[in-house]
């Protein structure tokens, strides 16, 4: 897979020689203790920092900087759900037949037809995420960072949200999550993830494997997500043999 | 302090009574559950019957509870605009109208209390990482001496070692100088942990309030249960197998190994 940004020698902040590639097309979860340099990293794929050089896009893909979204906050420049959305096309001068079906298809998508017309003071913690989001994906950017997207979340909540960005890098997009709670990152496939500490990587890889080596998460400050603490630990007593996410299936293999 | 609210109307809620003990950690879970901080808070408008410490809240003593409570809200809002953290203090202070002999010593007891180190007053709002901020705001918090504290989301964001040393710090806030402190979160696994009392919200409505334990093993409730309780009623469920109530997946390893050996 071919990388579509990559950071090199990167010294900033916590960073020393610090070196990481985003593959092309993928989703990747950047996780790791507070003042790890999670955020910190975003900004620099973003372009927000003052790097002097060590960021390489590919070019063929990022053409200009309206190719990379970027999302920290919910912020939002108009009152209504509808405007804050047409804004970010309005102003790449789209006609507006296009605008229309690009609104409607990533209402559709989003889930969110239903309060187009609303005020945003009006809106719930999800419904306004899922408007911020919409507002960032509209314009159909290559590479979309989200700085902690799932903070304030219910589980419930995360794991729809999670379905949202699954189907993004479907369309094509390349997407970086940075996040602060494992529970998020196991309601996705196909996802690399990589654990920072201190600004530096300390795991990297598949979700499952990372998530099993748990007394390193457990040093650096991470809780593993419930079944997948259980199912590791279990293991130190050969009670189970694989991690297993269905408590129903866990209860099963235990009481035989 | 108790706080108990009976009979009372707001915007959002109709008909709500419901008590917050003292010396206990009151949790507070269910849709809208910001707001009531908000109306406990005394915010938002409201009419019924609301007493502090078997005081009746009235329009004319309003201003005796008021300053004695503080929000502290899910993000930080530079209220000011002011980017130095130690201007910001400064103006916290007087905007807040606090009567202070020594300024400076009591910003560095309000940072002691919260673990920051006093080199923080030197740097910007708008460098600070997540958890500083959060920290900050709790120094913020403290700093007027408020008999109850409602923390709208504290644990979010936070790592293990953080969130740890913020439970240290609000027990000793409870234990050692009898505050009251409310926790809203929608994370049941959170409320499970670390509160003692529960309050449970649902359709605008107070569905159950108690011992929270008593309240997520109540097979009675519909509502979204922590992950470990979850487990434990499913094994009786299924198995008809009696787990002891745990709190930590290192207690309940241990009582699964002798059970299933």
């Amino acid at each position: 897979m071919s990388s579509l940004v990559s950071v090199d020698n990167l010294m900033i902040g916590p960073f020393t020689k610090f070196s990481m590639d985003i593959p092309l097309n993928s989703l990747v979860f950047v996780t790791g203790s507070n003042n790890s340099g999670k955020s910190l990293l975003l900004k620099v794929f973003a372009g927000l920092v003052n790097v002097k050089n060590k960021i390489t896009y590919d070019r063929k893909i990022i053409k200009s900087d309206n190719d990379i979204s970027y999302m920290a906050s919910l912020t939002f420049n108009y009152d209504t759900v509808l405007k804050n959305i047409r804004y970010s096309v309005e102003r790449l001068g789209y006609s507006d037949e296009k605008i229309n079906v690009l609104v409607r298809d990533i209402a559709k998508d989003l889930k969110i037809t239903n309060i187009l017309n609303k005020n945003i003071k009006d809106l719930n913690e999800y419904e306004k995420l899922r408007v911020c989001l919409a507002s960032k994906v509209i314009s159909n950017p290559k590479l979309l960072l989200l700085d902690n997207p799932c903070l304030f979340l219910s589980p419930l909540e995360t794991k729809e949200f999670m379905g949202f960005l699954e189907q993004l890098r479907i369309r094509g997009m390349t997407i970086v999550v940075s996040s602060s709670l494992l529970e998020e990152v196991i309601y996705t496939i196909n996802s690399i993830i990589y654990v920072l500490d201190k600004g530096k990587i300390v795991s990297s890889g598949e979700v499952l494997d990372v998530l099993s080596n748990d007394s390193l998460l457990n040093k650096i400050g991470l809780e593993l997500p419930f079944m997948v603490d259980l199912s590791v630990k279990l293991e130190y007593y050969n009670l189970v043999f694989k991690i297993n996410m269905s408590p129903l299936g866990m209860v099963e293999s235990l009481w035989k | 302090m108790e706080i108990k609210f009976s009979h009372v109307n707001s915007k959002y809620f109709n008909d709500l009574s419901f008590v917050i003990p003292k010396g206990k950690v009151t949790g507070i879970y269910g849709d809208n559950g910001d707001k009531l901080l908000r109306l406990i808070s005394l915010d938002d408008d409201s009419k019924g019957i609301i007493y502090f410490n078997k005081i009746r809240k009235l329009r004319r003593n309003y201003y005796l509870f008021r300053n004695t409570i503080e929000l502290v809200e899910k993000r930080f809002v530079n209220i000011f605009d002011i980017d130095n953290i130690y201007e910001y203090f400064r103006e916290y202070i007087r905007y807040r109208k606090l009567e202070v002999d020594d300024i400076d010593k009591k910003i560095k007891d309000s940072l002691k209390i919260v673990g920051l180190k006093v080199d923080i007053l030197d740097r910007r709002i708008s460098t600070l990482t997540f958890s500083e901020l959060k920290l900050l705001q709790f120094a913020l918090a403290f700093l007027t001496n408020p008999k109850v504290i409602l923390f709208d989301e504290p644990f979010r964001g936070l790592d293990l070692n953080v969130r740890k040393k913020f439970v240290r710090i609000i027990n000793r806030l409870k234990d050692k100088f009898s505050k009251t402190i409310v926790i809203y979160s929608n994370n049941p696994n959170y409320l499970y942990q670390y509160t003692d009392y529960l309050i449970v919200l649902s359709n605008n409505k107070v569905l159950v309030e108690g011992n929270t334990s008593d309240i997520f093993f109540d097979s009675k409730y519909n509502i979204r249960r922590p992950d470990i309780v979850e487990f434990i009623l499913l094994v009786k469920d299924k198995k008809n197998v009696k787990l002891p109530r745990r709190k930590s997946v290192m207690d309940l390893i241990k009582d699964i190994y002798w059970n299933v050996k």
